[in-house]
């Protein structure tokens, strides 16, 4: 089969309008994939833990530090020895009533024992 | 006596000296100039040596290159269409298609640059050439030295060393051509916009794309489905993730091996009978208005995308013409000149790497509509 046509004017235009057509089309799959990319909510989900403790972190650092600070000097004056030396200070996952009930308890049995 | 007269005589007859005729003595020259150009000024060294150095053994009298041999494999692999591919492997392989999956919009820049091909067709057909021809010729504006091989070894392979040259010799001319046009075209304050971050794009976007290229492209152009789908089978070894090897050796090992086969074959097309004509100059000039062309429309349309998104800087728009990166870095130096702090590198990666498709579309489109040459 010959040219379509010899027309350079004509095949210009067409050209034209065929890289544009081509070029627009890709540019609304390329759209369409990030809009049905199936890895985007895990990444999404996978980002935002990993950002939250860093942000709590930020928040409780400062705090969670001097707390941590004060705790270990008490329990190390009670123990009668250096801050150093405590290498443990754990937070109970138990819930707030329960911790109070254990440390009433903890307070009876010392009320009982001494 | 005699015997030696008549050895000495054989020898004479025999060698390259007795059929030396000016053309050849001045298409050394043209190669001496390349060569200097290339390791004495640094234009595009990796291209320009070995064409330049295949120009000069092209112009050596009785050498033999029809003769089977490793140059008649080499002409095979240009006449034959096989080593654009394969260079397109390796620059799929290369390159980063993230700047435009994360910025879609400028795919149209990629397309409006386009313009230069056209206007160096319309010129070449008022000029006399024939339309094959004259599209040959138009895709210098694509700024794609593989494209054009590509589609002259198809629709004009008696032009196919001049369009080569034409081709490289402007791409590394590229910092030197566009910067006036650019300038031309917009405004200092246009030049001083600072574009926003792109967004991440994630993996899965990134090994989808070229995927959908390959089959969306070659389904609606078959003819150029070797050039797209090499481009994106690199760019697929690139971005899948566990294909670390091929990929290096598509953009390493392999794209240096056909580098070298690819430039000193087309240096090998630029023989005195060939090259030493009136066309050639047309041609040579023709592909600087294509240049022009595609910056100048590339521009104008990023002059338009501004006014209506009010945030892009009209230079990224020269990066349409191909030429990746170089067509990029110029972007970003321009720009860095009008603003210190603008950083442009990055946008303009996208209507570069539009570029390339959209030249390779047009190519396909060329082929469809006028189709190869003597059909």
């Amino acid at each position: 089969m010959g040219p379509v046509t010899t027309n350079p004017w004509l095949i210009a235009i067409i050209n034209m309008t065929i890289v544009f057509a081509v070029l627009i089309a890709l540019g609304v799959l390329m759209s369409l994939i990030q809009v049905i990319d199936p890895t985007k909510k895990k990444s999404a989900t996978a980002a935002a833990p990993a950002a939250a403790p860093k942000a709590a972190g930020k928040a409780a650092a400062p705090g969670g530090d001097a707390l941590i600070a004060v705790i270990a000097a008490a329990v190390a004056a009670a123990q009668g020895c250096s801050a150093e030396e405590v290498a443990v200070l754990s937070i109970s996952k138990a819930h707030a009533w329960s911790a109070n009930s254990f440390v009433d308890a903890v307070s009876a049995r010392k009320d009982s024992f001494f | 006596m005699e015997a030696f007269i008549a050895a000495i005589t054989s020898i004479w007859s025999d060698s390259g000296f007795s059929a030396l005729t000016g053309g050849h003595v001045i298409m050394i020259l043209v190669g001496l100039v390349l060569l200097y150009m290339a390791i004495g000024k640094g234009f595009e060294p990796l291209l320009l040596s070995p064409i330049a150095f295949g120009c000069i053994l092209a112009n050596i009298p009785k050498n033999g290159f029809e003769e089977p041999g490793v140059m008649s494999v080499i002409a095979y692999g240009i006449h034959h269409e096989v080593f654009p591919p394969l260079i397109f492997l390796g620059v799929g392989a290369m390159t980063d298609f993230g700047p435009l999956i994360a910025n879609p919009k400028t795919l149209l820049l990629g397309a409006a640059a386009q313009a230069g091909v056209f206007v160096a067709m319309l010129g070449a057909m008022l000029l006399g050439f024939n339309v094959q021809e004259a599209c040959a010729i138009g895709i210098i504006g694509g700024a794609d030295g593989p494209t054009s091989i590509y589609l002259a070894a198809k629709m004009a392979p008696q032009l196919l060393g001049a369009i080569a040259v034409a081709a490289y010799s402007y791409m590394s001319l590229v910092p030197l051509i566009q910067p006036p046009v650019m300038m031309l075209c917009t405004t200092k304050a246009e030049r001083q916009i600072v574009m926003k971050q792109l967004r991440p794009v994630s993996h899965f976007e990134k090994v989808v794309f070229p995927i959908m290229c390959t089959i969306v492209i070659s389904l609606l152009l078959p003819s150029v489905t070797a050039l797209i789908g090499m481009l994106m089978l690199g760019n697929l070894f690139k971005e899948a993730g566990c294909l670390d090897r091929l990929c290096d050796t598509a953009q390493n090992a392999l794209m240096n091996i056909v580098t070298i086969f690819l430039a000193t074959g087309t240096g090998c097309t630029m023989s005195a009978d060939s090259f030493l004509n009136y066309q050639t100059i047309l041609i040579i000039c023709l592909g600087l208005v294509a240049f022009i062309g595609g910056t100048f429309a590339g521009c104008i349309f990023g002059k338009l995308m501004h006014m209506v998104d009010g945030v892009t800087n009209p230079l990224i728009g020269s990066a349409g013409v191909s030429a990746v990166p170089m067509a990029a870095r110029v972007s970003q130096v321009v720009g860095q000149k009008a603003n210190p702090s603008n950083f442009l590198l990055m946008h303009a990666m996208g209507p570069n790497v539009a570029g390339v498709i959209g030249t390779a579309v047009a190519a396909g489109t060329m082929l469809a509509m006028v189709g190869p040459q003597g059909k």
